[in-house]
C-alpha cells in the first residue's frame, strides 16, 4: 500500500474533525503536560529528601506528553477526548488554585 | 502482532512520517550535534594541543589561590570555582552574584586562567561573566555543545526548540514501536535488493530497529534537559512552594549555612583533595569554594563519573577546619530516590558512564538515529516524486545531511585560521560561510548523485585537511604529543584521516559502479 493511500485513508472524515484532532494532539496536549507537571507533586510523596514529588514531577514531563499526545492521536471518541481534556484542565486550575489559596 | 487498528495505524504512519518530515532536518542536526558532542571535550583537548593528562588538582593550588584573593574585591571572594579546561590550563573564578538592569542574576568577579604547569596568570579578566572574552581554549567544544542544546538560539528559545525536538523524535520512536508488527523479525532483516526504494526501506527498518531504545533513551533525556530549566523547574516551583523561592531553594539544595563573617583561614586545600580523592578513588573535576576567607566557608568538591559510580558525586568539607561532612546529593539535602533519578539522567543522555567504550557506542548509536531521519525523510519524499514541494524538500536533505558535517570541519578550519582573532567569533563564522557554501553548491548542481559526490569529497578532503592545519598552525606533531602524552590529540587525528579517506573511497567506489552500470544501460538500450 502506497504512503499516499496511507495519507488521504488516514486523514479523517471531515475537515471539522481533522483540526480538532490538530487542536487536541498539538497546543492542548502541550499544555495539558504543563498542568500535569504542575499538579504532579500533589500526588505524589516527598521521598527521604523532600524533593522525590519535584523531580519525578519534572522527569515524567516527556512521559506526560507522549500520553496525552498518542491518546489524541489514536482515539475515535474526539468529542470525548475534548471533554477528558477539559476536565483535566479544570481539575488542574482548582488545585493550582487551591496551592496558591493555601500559601 | 500490532496493537492498533487499521485507522489507528494509518494515523500513526502519518504521525510517523509528518514528524520526521516537519522538522526532520533540524532533528538531524541537532542529533548529529549531540552524537559528536558526546566528544566534545575531546574535540576541545585536541584542538588546543591536548595536554599530558594534566590533573587540575595535581599541584599545590592553595597557596597560589591565596596570592590571588589579595588581588580581588572582598565581594568575589563570595565564591571562587575552580577547575581544569579543554587545554589543561587551570581556570579560577572569583565571583559574587548580583542583579543587573533587566532584574535577571548574573555572575560578576575576576576570571583568572593559570598555566596548568607552573600556575602562572596567563590571562586576567573582571567584569560581567556574561561579557568577558570567551574562553578561547573551549571555542570549539562550547560551539558544538551550544548548537545541540540551543540551536545556536539564545535563551530560552533555543531550549524550547530543541526540547520540541526531543518530543517530536519521542513521538516517531513510539509511532515506530506501534507500527512494528514483527519487531524481533526486523532486527533480522536483510535488505532487499530488488529495487532501490525496498533496499532503502529495509535499511531504514533495520537501523531504525536497532537504534529505537536508543532513540527513546535520547528523545526522553533530551527533552527533560531542554524543558527542565526553561519550564519545568519554574512551574514547579511556582506551584509547589505557591510562589516561595526561598523555601524552593532550601528544598532543592539545602538550607544555606548561618552566617558567620568574621575572618577565618580557609583549611588546606591540598589536605581536602587528598581525602576527596581517596574517598572517590579518582581525583576531582571541580572544587568550589563559599565565603572564602570567612569562618562560614564550605568546600564543595565535585568528582565526575567512576568504576564504582555511574553518575558524579559532589563531597562537602567545612571551610576552615576541612573536616569532611559527607557526600551532597545533587537535588536534596540526603541522598534518595529522586536524585538517584537525576543523576542517572545524565550518563543516559551523554554516554559519560563507562569511559571511552560507552562514549563510542553512544557515538556509533546516535550516527544511526541520523542515518535513520535522513533515510526515512528520503523514502517519504521519494514516494511524492510527482509533488514539487516534495522534491523541493528532497533537495535540501543531501544539503543538510552532508552539509552540516562539512559546517563543522568548516568551524574546526575556523578556529585554527583565527590567529590573533577570537576564535570563538570564527568558529561561528565559518561554521556560517561554510554552510552558505554548501547551500549554494547543493542548488548550483542539479545532478543529485553528482552533487552527494561533491559533498562527500568536500567532507573527506576537509576532514584529512583538518590534522594537517592543526599542526601547521602550531599544534603538537605526533611525535611531540606523544612525548608529551597527549594520546587524545593522535587519536582524534587517526579518527579525521580515517573518516576522511572513507568518504573520498565512497567517491571512488559510487563512480566505478556508475562507470560499470552505464556500459550496461547503453548495451541494453
Amino acid at each position: 500500500m502506497s504512503a499516499e493511500l496511507d495519507m488521504k485513508e488516514a486523514v479523517p472524515s471531515t475537515k471539522g474533525r481533522t483540526a480538532l484532532r490538530w487542536i487536541l494532539a498539538g497546543p492542548v496536549t502541550l499544555i495539558g503536560a504543563v498542568l500535569a507537571m504542575a499538579i504532579t507533586p500533589f500526588m505524589l510523596p516527598a521521598g527521604a529528601s523532600g524533593v522525590g514529588h519535584l523531580v519525578f514531577a519534572i522527569v515524567l514531563f516527556p512521559l506526560f506528553w507522549a500520553v496525552l499526545f498518542f491518546y489524541a492521536v489514536l482515539t475515535e471518541r474526539l468529542g470525548r477526548a475534548a471533554l477528558v481534556f477539559t476536565a483535566f484542565y479544570a481539575l488542574s486550575a482548582v488545585l493550582i488554585w487551591q496551592a496558591f489559596a493555601g500559601s | 502482532m500490532s496493537v492498533v487498528n487499521q485507522a489507528q495505524s494509518r494515523r500513526l504512519v502519518a504521525v510517523h512520517g509528518w514528524s520526521g518530515t516537519v522538522l526532520g532536518l533540524l532533528l538531524y542536526v541537532v542529533v548529529l550535534t549531540g552524537a559528536i558532542a558526546v566528544f566534545a571535550h575531546e574535540i576541545g583537548e585536541w584542538a588546543t594541543g591536548g595536554h599530558a593528562s594534566v590533573e587540575a588538582f595535581a599541584q599545590p593550588i592553595g597557596p597560589r589561590l591565596e596570592e590571588l584573593a589579595e588581588d580581588v574585591k572582598p565581594e568575589y571572594l563570595d565564591e571562587v570555582v575552580v577547575f581544569s579546561d579543554s587545554a589543561g590550563n587551570i581556570q579560577v573564578r572569583f565571583h559574587t552574584h548580583e542583579e543587573r538592569d533587566g532584574g535577571r542574576i548574573e555572575d560578576i568577579g575576576v576570571r583568572y586562567i593559570l598555566d596548568g604547569n607552573n600556575l602562572e596568570v596567563l590571562q586576567r579578566d573582571e567584569g560581567w561573566f556574561s561579557e568577558l572574552p570567551r574562553d578561547t581554549s573551549g571555542a570549539l567544544e562550547d560551539f558544538i555543545v551550544d548548537v545541540h542544546v540551543n540551536l545556536y538560539a539564545p535563551f530560552p528559545w533555543g531550549l524550547y526548540a530543541t526540547g520540541i525536538l526531543g518530543l517530536l523524535m519521542l513521538s516517531a520512536v513510539i509511532s515506530g514501536v506501534l507500527l512494528h508488527k514483527h519487531i524481533i523479525k526486523d532486527l533480522f532483516v536483510s535488505p532487499r535488493k530488488s529495487s532501490k526504494l525496498l533496499f532503502r526501506k529495509d535499511r531504514h527498518v533495520l537501523a531504525g530497529s536497532w537504534s529505537l531504545p536508543f532513540g527513546f533513551v535520547l528523545a526522553f533525556t533530551g527533552a527533560f534537559y531542554s524543558f527542565a530549566i526553561s519550564i519545568g523547574l519554574p512551574v514547579v516551583a511556582m506551584v509547589a512552594f505557591g510562589g516561595d523561592q526561598e523555601q524552593m531553594i532550601e528544598t532543592i539544595l539545602g538550607a544555606p549555612v548561618p552566617e558567620n563573617t568574621a575572618p577565618a583561614q580557609l583549611a588546606s586545600l591540598e589536605d581536602v583533595i587528598a581525602d576527596t580523592t581517596r574517598r572517590n578513588g579518582a581525583p576531582p573535576v571541580s572544587l568550589t569554594v563559599s565565603h572564602w576567607g570567612r569562618a562560614d566557608a564550605v568546600i564543595s568538591v565535585f568528582h565526575g563519573p567512576t568504576e564504582e559510580q555511574l553518575y558524579g558525586q559532589v563531597h562537602l568539607f567545612e571551610g576552615t577546619s576541612g573536616e569532611y561532612k559527607g557526600p551532597k546529593p545533587i537535588v536534596g539535602t540526603e541522598p534518595s530516590m529522586g536524585a538517584a533519578v537525576v543523576g542517572l539522567i545524565g550518563p543516559l543522555h551523554f554516554g559519560n558512564f563507562g569511559g571511552l567504550l560507552s562514549k563510542i557506542v553512544w557515538l556509533s548509536l546516535g550516527l544511526a538515529c541520523c542515518y535513520v531521519t535522513l533515510t526515512g525523510l528520503q523514502m517519504w519524499v521519494e514516494r511524492r516524486a510527482e509533488s514539487k514541494a516534495w522534491q523541493r524538500l528532497g533537495r535540501l536533505i543531501p544539503i543538510v545531511g552532508y552539509g552540516t558535517a562539512i559546517s563543522l570541519a568548516g568551524a574546526g578550519f575556523g578556529y585554527f585560521l583565527s590567529a590573533g582573532g577570537d576564535p570563538s567569533v570564527w568558529v561561528t563564522r565559518a561554521f556560517v560561510i561554510t554552510a552558505v557554501l554548501c547551500i549554494m553548491a547543493g542548488y548550483a548542481v542539479r545532478d543529485r548523485r553528482l552533487m552527494e559526490n561533491v559533498f562527500r569529497a568536500a567532507l573527506g578532503l576537509g576532514l584529512l585537511a583538518l590534522p594537517v592545519l592543526r599542526i601547521l598552525t602550531g599544534g603538537p606533531g605526533w611525535g611531540e604529543a606523544c612525548g608529551a602524552g597527549a594520546s587524545m590529540v593522535i587519536g582524534v587525528d587517526l579518527v579525521m584521516v580515517i573518516a576522511g579517506a572513507a568518504a573520498l573511497r565512497s567517491v571512488s567506489r559510487e563512480r566505478a559502479t556508475a562507470r560499470s552500470v552505464q556500459p550496461a544501460v547503453e548495451s541494453a538500450v
